[in-house]
C-alpha cells in the first residue's frame, strides 16, 4: 500500500483508502474515485499536480491531495476502509 | 387550449454540455442575475413547447449533492426547498458510470427526473456504446439521447419532460441507500427523526446524509432534534465508517447497470485526448504552447479591436461637439455639459470597450468549449501556488494586461469564492494597455535614453507588487484559502458556433446592462466636479482636492498640486492622466506637453509618480465591474488596498531614490 504520489507515469492501481476525512473521501467519490476502482496515473513528473484516469474520466489532483488516495491491491480494501482518521 | 406552466430545473455535472442544452432550448430567451444573497450566477429561461411554457433555471455544474461547496448547496436547496416539476439531469455518455452518481442522489430526494444521456457522439468516437434500452429498464425513469451541440433529441427530452410533468407518477428508490453492513443504523436514525423533520425535507433523506456527513443537514438536524440530537449523536459517533456504505451501495447500483448496458470493446486504445495532452499538458512543451495560445489571444483580441475602438472613441468626441455646438443657442451650459460631458462622454466610454469584450469573449469561449481553459490552470498551478492561488487565477491576471474589465469578468472561472475575490483585488495591479500607454507617454521625457530602463524597472516593480500582496493577503485576510486542487480534465471536443455566440451576447449583455448605468452616473459626478463653481479646471472642486491633498503629495516628491490632480483624473479612464496635464498646463507652441509635465517633477519624484500611476485605483469601468461581481464591502476593500499600496511604493520610491539622486 503506498500513496498515489509513488506511482509513476502510465502505472494503474486500485484505490483502497483515503486519509482526510469524509469530506475529502465524498468529494472524491463523487468524482467517480471510490475505494475498489481501478486508477491510473496518466502524467507524474515528479513536480507539480497529477493526472490520473478513473472511471473513464481525467482528473487533475494537486499533490497534496494525490498524497492522501492510497492505493494498493484491491483485496486490502474492507481492512483499510474502516479505519479512517 | 389553455397553456400549462411546467417549472423545471436543469442539472449536471460540469463539463456535461449543460449550458449548450441550456442555450438551445431557451436560446436568446434567458435571464442573467445572481442567486440571492451569493456570487454565483443563476441563470433562467423560458421555452414555448406545444401548449407548455416551460420555465429551465440552470443550476450550477455539481458532482454530488453533498453540502461540501456553495455550488452544491445552491443546487440542492433549489430542488428541495423549491420543488420544481420535473428536474432535467444530464449524463455524460463517455463517463456514464462517474455521472449516474448525480443521478443516484437525485433518486434519493425522490423528485420527478427526465435523464438526457448527452455527448453520445464523442462516446461512439471513443469506442462506447451504450443500451438505452437496458438503461431505461434499469434505472426506471425516462431517458433520451443527445447530442446537444448537434441539436439532436433535444425536441425528445421536452416531449419526455412533458410526459413526466403530465403522469405524476409516484416512484420508489430503485436501490438500496445504504449496504446490509450499516442498514440497522440507517432504520435507527430514521425512526428518531420520524415526524421530527420539517417539510420539504424527507425522513429517509436526512438519515442518510446524517450518515454522510453532511455538515449542513448535521447542524439543521440539531435544531430539529434538540434534546434528543444526543441519541443521534451516539449512532453517527459509533459508527464513523457507515458513509462507506453509503457510497459504496450507490456505486454498486451503479457498477451492475453499467455492466450491462455500456459495452467498450476497445478500451486500451489511447485516445485523441491523451494523445493531445502528451503535449498540451507536459511542464515544457504545454507551457510553451499556453504562452504561444494566450499570447495569439492577446495579440489577436486587441489587434482586432484597437481599429474599432479608436473610430468609436472619436466618433464619439466628434458626435459630443457636434451636438454641443448644435444646441448651445438654446440648452443651458449646466444642462449641456451634464448630457452631453457627463452622460454622453460615460455612454462613449461604455462603447469604447464593447470591442476589446467582444473578441475576448469570443477567443475565452472557444478556449472554454474545446475544452483548453482546464488545461491552463493545470499547467499554471504550481506556479500560481507560489501565491496561494489556483492554476485558474492565471488566465484572468494575464489578459489584466490588455485591459482588467474583462479579466475581472473572467474571473468567474474560479469556483472558490476566496481564490476568486482574491484574485479580483490582484487583477487591478496589473497595468491595462491604456495605463502602459500614459506610462510610455511620461518616460521618455521624464528618462530620456534611460527611458527603456526605466520601463523595466516598472515591470519589475509590478511583478514583485503582485506576488508581495498576493503572499500577504493568502497570510491575512485571505488565510485559508483552498487550495486543494481537483479539476476534471474533459475530452477535447469541436467548438459548438451557438454555444460561443451565445456566451458572447450574454456576457456583453450583462456588461451593458450592469455596468453601463453606473458608469453613466459617475461620469455625470465627475463632470459636474471638474466643471464647477467656476467652469475653471484650476478652480474647479477636483482641483481645489488636489491642493487639499498638496501635503500629502510632498511625501512623494510631487511639489504641484497638478500632478495629484491628474492622477485623481485617471479613476475616470488611465489615459486622463495625459488629458488632464494637456488641460492644466499651457503649453506653447514650440513646447511639448511631456516636456512641459517633466518640469514639474524632479528624477525621483517622476519616477515616483510613474509607480503611483501604474499601481492607483483601477478606472471607473473596472471598478464598477468589481462592484458588480463581489458587491459593496469588496469595491471599498479593493479602492482602500489599490490606494494605499500605490501611495506607500510612491513614498518609498521617491524616499529612497532621494539618497542617491537629490
Amino acid at each position: 500500500m503506498v500513496d498515489l504520489l509513488k506511482l509513476k507515469s502510465d502505472e494503474s492501481s486500485y484505490i483502497v483508502g483515503f486519509k482526510g476525512g469524509k469530506e475529502f473521501s465524498s468529494r472524491m467519490a463523487s468524482m467517480g474515485l471510490t475505494i475498489g476502482s481501478e486508477i491510473k496515473v496518466l502524467q507524474n513528473y515528479g513536480k507539480g499536480p497529477l493526472i490520473v484516469l478513473a472511471k473513464n474520466t481525467r482528473i487533475a489532483l494537486g499533490r497534496g491531495e494525490a498524497q492522501k488516495i492510497i492505493v494498493g491491491d484491491p483485496s486490502e480494501c474492507r481492512k483499510n476502509s474502516s479505519e479512517q482518521p | 387550449m389553455q397553456e400549462k406552466f411546467i417549472r423545471t430545473a436543469l442539472i449536471g455535472q460540469p463539463n456535461v454540455g449543460k449550458s449548450t442544452v441550456f442555450n438551445h432550448l431557451t436560446g436568446l430567451n434567458q435571464h442573467v442575475g445572481n442567486w440571492p444573497g451569493k456570487t454565483i450566477e443563476q441563470k433562467t429561461g423560458k421555452i414555448v413547447f406545444k401548449n407548455y411554457t416551460i420555465e429551465i433555471c440552470d443550476l450550477p455544474g455539481t458532482y454530488s449533492l453533498t453540502s461540501n461547496s456553495e455550488e452544491e448547496r445552491i443546487a440542492r436547496d433549489y430542488i428541495i426547498t423549491k420543488k420544481p416539476d420535473v428536474v432535467i439531469v444530464l449524463l455524460n455518455a463517455s463517463a456514464l458510470e462517474r455521472s449516474v452518481y448525480l443521478l443516484s442522489e437525485l433518486l434519493l430526494l425522490e423528485v420527478p427526473i427526465v435523464a438526457g444521456i448527452n455527448m453520445v457522439d464523442v462516446a461512439k468516437e471513443n469506442g462506447i456504446i451504450i443500451d438505452f434500452e437496458i438503461l431505461r429498464e434499469k434505472i426506471k425513469i425516462p431517458v433520451v439521447e443527445l447530442i446537444a451541440s448537434k441539436n439532436i433529441g433535444l425536441v425528445n427530452l421536452l416531449e419526455k419532460v412533458v410526459e413526466t410533468f403530465e403522469k405524476k407518477e409516484d416512484f420508489k428508490i430503485p436501490f438500496s441507500p445504504i449496504r446490509d453492513a450499516h442498514k440497522s443504523e440507517l432504520d435507527d436514525l430514521e425512526a428518531i427523526l420520524k415526524e421530527r423533520v420539517p417539510s420539504p425535507y424527507s425522513v429517509k433523506w436526512t438519515s442518510v446524509k446524517l450518515l454522510e456527513g453532511d455538515k449542513e443537514i448535521t447542524e439543521f438536524s440539531k435544531g430539529w432534534l434538540k434534546e434528543d440530537w444526543q441519541k443521534a449523536h451516539k449512532i453517527l459517533e459509533k459508527h464513523e465508517d457507515a458513509y462507506l456504505d453509503i457510497v459504496g451501495s450507490r456505486y454498486e447500483w451503479i457498477a451492475e447497470i453499467i455492466s450491462s448496458v455500456v459495452k467498450n470493446p476497445r478500451p486500451q486504445e489511447i485516445s485523441i485526448t491523451d494523445k493531445i495532452d502528451k503535449y498540451a499538458t507536459h511542464p515544457i512543451y504545454g507551457m510553451g504552447l499556453l504562452f504561444g495560445i494566450i499570447g495569439a489571444l492577446f495579440f489577436l483580441t486587441y489587434f482586432l479591436a484597437n481599429p474599432i475602438v479608436n473610430f468609436l472613441s472619436k466618433s464619439v468626441s466628434s458626435l459630443q461637439i457636434i451636438f454641443k455646438d448644435s444646441t448651445s443657442g438654446f440648452l443651458p451650459p449646466f444642462i449641456s455639459g451634464l448630457l452631453f460631458d457627463g452622460a454622453f462622454g460615460g455612454a462613449g466610454m461604455v462603447i469604447a470597450f464593447l470591442p476589446t469584450l467582444l473578441f475576448f469573449f469570443f477567443f475565452i469561449a472557444i478556449l472554454e468549449d474545446v475544452g483548453y481553459l482546464s488545461r491552463i490552470a493545470y499547467i499554471m498551478d504550481n506556479f500560481m501556488h507560489k501565491i496561494g492561488l489556483h492554476g485558474k487565477s492565471f488566465v484572468p491576471l494575464f489578459l489584466g494586461f490588455g485591459c482588467n474589465v474583462p479579466a475581472i469578468m473572467g474571473t468567474r472561472i474560479i469556483e472558490d469564492k476566496k481564490a476568486r475575490f482574491l484574485t479580483i483585488l490582484l487583477t487591478p495591479f496589473i497595468p491595462c494597455s491604456a495605463r502602459f500607454a500614459v506610462l510610455a507617454f511620461l518616460a521618455t521625457p521624464f528618462f530620456g535614453k534611460y527611458s527603456f530602463l526605466a520601463m523595466m524597472a516598472l515591470i519589475l516593480i509590478n511583478i514583485a507588487t503582485v506576488f508581495l500582496i498576493g503572499k500577504i493577503l493568502t497570510s491575512t485576510s485571505f488565510k485559508g484559502v483552498k487550495s486543494a486542487f481537483i479539476m476534471e480534465l474533459p475530452l477535447y471536443h469541436k467548438p459548438n458556433f451557438k454555444t460561443v455566440f451565445v456566451y458572447v451576447y450574454v456576457n456583453l449583455k450583462s456588461f451593458i446592462v450592469k455596468a453601463a448605468s453606473i458608469i453613466v452616473i459617475v461620469s455625470c459626478i465627475v463632470w459636474f466636479l471638474s466643471a464647477y463653481p467656476s467652469g475653471k479646471i484650476d478652480e474647479s472642486y477636483l482641483a481645489q482636492f488636489g491642493k487639499f491633498v498638496e501635503k500629502s503629495g510632498a511625501l512623494m516628491g510631487f511639489s504641484d498640486w497638478r500632478a495629484i490632480t491628474a492622477l485623481a483624473t485617471s479613476f475616470i479612464a488611465k489615459e486622463n492622466t495625459i488629458a488632464t496635464f494637456g488641460v492644466l498646463l499651457d503649453v506653447s507652441e514650440n513646447e511639448t506637453l511631456g516636456k512641459k509635465i517633466a518640469e514639474i517633477f524632479t528624477i525621483p519624484s517622476a519616477f515616483a509618480f510613474l509607480v503611483v500611476q501604474m499601481l492607483f485605483v483601477p478606472c471607473l469601468a473596472t471598478t464598477t465591474v468589481i462592484y458588480r461581481e463581489t458587491g459593496l464591502k469588496w469595491t471599498f476593500y479593493s479602492l482602500v488596498l489599490h490606494l494605499t499600496v500605490s501611495l506607500f511604493s510612491g513614498i518609498v520610491t521617491f524616499q529612497f531614490l532621494r539618497l542617491f539622486l537629490a
